[in-house]
């Protein structure tokens, strides 16, 4: 394995789940116009770590979240899961978008069953973890409903249950708040920080909403303007290895003022015009 | 009710009752005229008979003469060659919709046959195939296929990208996306662009019955066209037209039932 670089780890090699290696990606490579996206992106990702990946809107950052799927290939560089490249997508590696996946010809209960019938997980299994999934994302009461009668966060909590019922090996969700109300948003964000506490799962999260960065992120890698590069690599120490349940109980931290301003300064840095 | 209140009343639907009790009007009037104009003497009535004229010739048509077995000889031939049709179409149209490899291939070719008009094939059609069924169902099916091909082909294609990329980082493989996304997604509109091309075959079947038939609604038609029954086409106008719109109802019916967790 190809040593981690200091600057960017503090954490030993032995806990990297994913690593990133000068990714680039160029749209329409072709055509008269094409479209640079990223420009040399690297970084690791630890196991049961939630990293934000943040950046202005339009910044790319998206884009290395679906090259890391595998939903987009690199124009340049590589992502490696595991000890494997990644060449395309894979149940290893769930996604959640922001726009609302439910499969509207199935219930709830049958949404969360869809991924592990594709793999062929036992029916007693399958039926068990269901039964977990929907108790965790609280849906129980909605298992025989079709998602046209559930609100949009519901949704979306179908489309966590469903991916996680899956087991990946890593959960990527592309702001996957981005169209729900601001208090559906931040019960969203407990929600994800329960589950992250409970399931263990490794998550990078693709956000443009600062206060969503500060709260969910153990770690914060901050993007540029397109072409994507990386400005800031964070680690929110001042949480020592602790999750907040809750939100409002963060604000009060040292250290999240500081990373708030921070982060702030580099936004404006990066505004657009 | 005040002014404003009024304003807003833009666009608010009405009750179902009214809206039926609307929709009746619409045709009571329609059948008040009719039978004003004719009792009245307003219209020459060899041309233009009554609507009580009409049904009553309707019913002779259909208890006295052999009329019931033209208009079963007419629906057999609208299903069979709309099944055939979609047959073709249907899988066809998911694959080019799902491909673009597929598309390139087969498009440029359907597109072209869209703009033909199928009764100009009537000649040769009956040149091929004589003067039995095949023909007839012939021109029904090229009338028909190559719309029904690019409709689903249209909502194959306006299935939700995310939906596929979600399959497959849940670990589907291309034929699994196709099963378990694809058909399932498109389905709901497939039976959408199939009610509306049947009505499409109705138009195809009348054609190729008045111009080479002695069988069927429009057969019946051009019968009566030679001895001046204009009740009796007028009959014939009627019967196509509530098949049409049963079968309308019919394709409603099944999509409601079949699509419940679309309502």
């Amino acid at each position: 394995m190809k040593p981690v670089s200091k600057k960017r780890s503090a954490v030993s090699d032995k806990n990297t789940i994913l690593r990133i290696e000068d990714l680039h990606k160029v749209f329409d490579q072709n055509s008269p116009h094409p479209v640079e996206a990223v420009k040399g992106v690297s970084f690791n990702v630890q196991e049961n770590q939630l990293t934000v990946l943040l950046g202005p809107s339009g910044c790319g950052k998206s884009t290395v979240l679906r090259m890391i799927a595998g939903l987009e290939m690199p124009s340049n560089g590589q992502v490696i899961h595991g000890d494997q490249m990644v060449d395309g997508p894979s149940q290893k590696r769930g996604m959640v978008f922001q726009s609302y996946t439910s499969f509207e010809w199935l219930t709830v209960s049958k949404n969360i069953e869809y991924g592990m019938k594709l793999n062929k997980v036992d029916a007693t299994i399958r039926k068990e973890r269901v039964e977990y999934y929907l108790e965790l994302v609280g849906l129980k009461d909605f298992r025989n409903a079709y998602p046209k009668q559930l609100s949009g966060g519901m949704k979306q909590r179908v489309a966590i249950a469903r991916t996680l019922a899956n087991e990946p090996e890593l959960l990527l969700m592309d702001e996957p708040f981005g169209a729900l109300d601001a208090e559906t948003r931040w019960n969203m964000q407990e929600l994800l920080i329960s589950i992250a506490q409970s399931t263990k799962t490794t998550i990078i999260l693709v956000t443009h909403d600062l206060g969503e960065a500060l709260f969910l992120g153990d770690r914060i890698i901050f993007f540029s303007k397109r072409p994507a590069n990386i400005i800031s690599d964070m680690s929110m120490s001042f949480k020592k290895d602790k999750r907040f349940s809750r939100k409002e109980d963060i604000l009060s931290e040292k250290g999240y003022k500081r990373a708030e301003q921070e982060l702030m300064r580099l936004m404006r840095s990066q505004a657009h015009g | 009710m005040s002014e404003t209140k009024k304003k807003l009343e833009i666009r608010k639907p009405v009750k179902r009752m009214t809206s039926i009790y609307l929709g009746i009007s619409i045709w009571g009037i329609f059948f008040g005229l009719w039978q004003t104009s004719s009792s009245m003497g307003w219209v020459n009535p060899l041309l233009v008979p009554g609507p009580v004229d009409v049904l009553e010739a309707l019913r002779e048509l259909i208890f006295e003469r052999s009329f019931a077995e033209d208009i079963l000889h007419s629906i057999w031939r609208v299903i069979v060659s709309f099944f055939l049709a979609s047959l073709v179409a249907v899988p066809l149209g998911v694959m080019m919709g799902y491909s673009h490899a597929v598309e390139s291939f087969f498009n440029p070719f359907v597109s072209a046959w869209r703009y033909l008009p199928a009764p100009s094939f009537i000649p040769v059609l009956l040149m091929w195939f004589g003067t039995g069924e095949t023909p007839k169902l012939a021109l029904l099916f090229i009338g028909v296929v190559f719309f029904l091909i690019t409709m689903v082909m249209d909502y194959t294609k306006k299935v939700k990208l995310e939906l596929l990329e979600t399959a497959a980082t849940l670990g589907a493989t291309r034929r699994q996306l196709i099963h378990t996304v694809v058909i399932p997604a498109v389905l709901p509109d497939i039976v959408v662009s199939m009610r509306q091309m049947l009505a499409v075959t109705w138009t195809y079947l009348v054609i190729a019955e008045i111009v080479a038939s002695t069988t069927g609604i429009g057969a019946m038609m051009m019968r009566a066209r030679r001895f001046l029954h204009t009740d009796e086409i007028m009959a014939g106008i009627m019967i196509i037209g509530a098949l049409g719109l049963i079968f309308d109802l019919l394709f409603r019916f099944l999509h409601r039932k079949l699509f419940a967790y679309l309502y």
